[in-house]
């Protein structure tokens, strides 16, 4: 895989707040905060579809970042640092066992044929008052397919399609190589497809 | 499967459309869709399907959460408090609390005596009944520089002092030197008065030698003999 050009990481503004309040400046953790809470809220909402808990997970992050203020050195952008902090807070909430009835193993069918059915999914840009309802619909059927595709994948989908990061910074959150990174994008977008197309079959029959 | 150029090009359809292929394999790919009406349908698809991920609504945050988050960073900063007390800071609690507490008294007389023991022992005053001041020799014109340069020697240089000015010394240095510096001190060899005061005694071997060697910068050879006995 092609080595992009990644910018410094000094000029990640992130790191700078970070670094400011290693020095002491609680102001800086307090705009660290509240600008990136509700993003690791949303993640951790998405990761475990529990949303009151993924207030608590984003909490637990925070205080993490807060207690481990002297360990943090700028190695990457500040996000990745955070993500991975939020991703392991979600893998340790998982093993509890509470989201069992989620995350049971399914075996998602791979290269189903069918393809024509995958039209009938409404857009995302529905905008009539049908159109939005099913792609509310549609909202909460990928919520259900996220939550039974592996950690992995669904940490790798969701940073990259909610927060927008890259390969190489999925692979430092996860901890991972950038080739596995493009492997578990794929797969998960595979199965979320797929999972779309056996929801629609079922829902003709 | 795996070797099936297909299957390749399906698999990197998604990191093509996320522009993370290298300019190789985007040419590589890009050739592949164009040539196959299959998998840019197969591309549609798994655009859209990556876009229900990203158009997925954001999950709000609760009024609370701000207040709650700071509810419980409070909390972390109290107990951070508690932890940074150092464990010297907490043992010196715990020594004043118990010395308020009078359970030290029976202890008192041993640990003083042995703190009195070890202060005599390590100052050189236990090997001498009449100790002279330091300060007094110190400002002495007599005292060799070589002795005030090295402290290890000054502390001997003290009891040679103490020696000269009892008048042992002569009867030592009357005392043959042994052939070998490392003889064995016998009683046939030794002078009565040195054997009966076992405080010059441990000093004999280096008075020996100073003699012997009729300069006091041979102090130096013997420091090593010294310590051992010492």
């Amino acid at each position: 895989m092609e080595q992009k050009e990644r910018r410094p990481i000094q000029d990640d503004p992130d790191v700078q707040r970070m670094l400011r309040f290693q020095q002491g400046d609680m102001e800086a953790f307090q705009e660290l905060f509240q600008k990136l809470s509700p993003a690791v809220v949303n993640f951790a909402a998405k990761f475990l579809g529990v949303r009151a808990r993924a207030e608590e997970i984003a909490q637990d992050v925070f205080i993490q970042v807060y207690r481990w203020r002297g360990r943090y050195e700028p190695k990457a952008k500040f996000s990745t640092w955070l993500f991975k902090i939020a991703h392991n807070h979600c893998l340790n909430e998982v093993r509890k066992g509470e989201y069992k009835v989620f995350l049971e193993p399914v075996d998602l069918p791979a290269n189903k044929e069918g393809h024509e059915r995958e039209r009938n999914l409404p857009t995302p840009e529905a905008d009539g008052a049908e159109d939005l309802l099913a792609a509310k619909e549609a909202a909460d059927k990928i919520q259900r397919i996220l939550y039974r595709i592996p950690d992995n994948q669904r940490t790798a989908i969701l940073l990259s399609r909610l927060e927008g990061m890259s390969y190489q910074e999925i692979a430092d959150v996860i901890g991972c190589t950038e080739k596995a990174v493009k492997s578990l994008v794929f797969r998960a977008t595979q199965n979320l497809k797929d999972g779309l197309r056996d929801m629609a079959d079922d829902h003709e029959k | 499967m795996k070797n099936n150029p297909e299957t390749k090009i399906i698999s990197d359809l998604v990191a093509y459309l996320d522009g993370e292929l290298s300019e190789r394999d985007r040419r590589r790919v890009a050739t592949a869709l164009r040539g196959s009406p299959a998998l840019l349908q197969e591309v549609g698809h798994l655009e859209q399907t990556g876009s229900y991920i990203s158009k997925l609504d954001r999950a709000t945050l609760s009024e609370n959460f701000p207040a709650t988050f700071l509810r419980r960073l409070k909390q972390v900063q109290q107990e951070e408090q508690i932890e940074q007390e150092s464990l010297l800071a907490r043992l010196q609690h715990k020594w004043v609390e118990w010395l308020a507490g009078g359970h030290w008294t029976p202890a008192f007389v041993p640990v003083a005596s042995l703190l009195i023991i070890l202060a005599s022992f390590y100052s050189g005053k236990l090997l001498t009944s009449t100790p002279i001041g330091g300060s007094q020799l110190a400002q002495s014109d007599q005292i060799p520089a070589q002795v005030v340069e090295n402290p290890v020697f000054f502390r001997d240089y003290w009891r040679t002092v103490r020696l000269e000015r009892w008048a042992h010394f002569d009867e030592i240095a009357r005392t043959p030197a042994p052939a070998h510096p490392n003889i064995h001190l016998t009683r046939e060899n030794t002078p009565p008065k040195v054997i009966e005061d076992p405080n010059f005694f441990i000093q004999y071997q280096i008075l020996r030698r100073m003699e012997q060697f009729q300069h006091f910068e041979s102090v130096q050879n013997v420091q090593n003999i010294n310590e051992e006995q010492v």
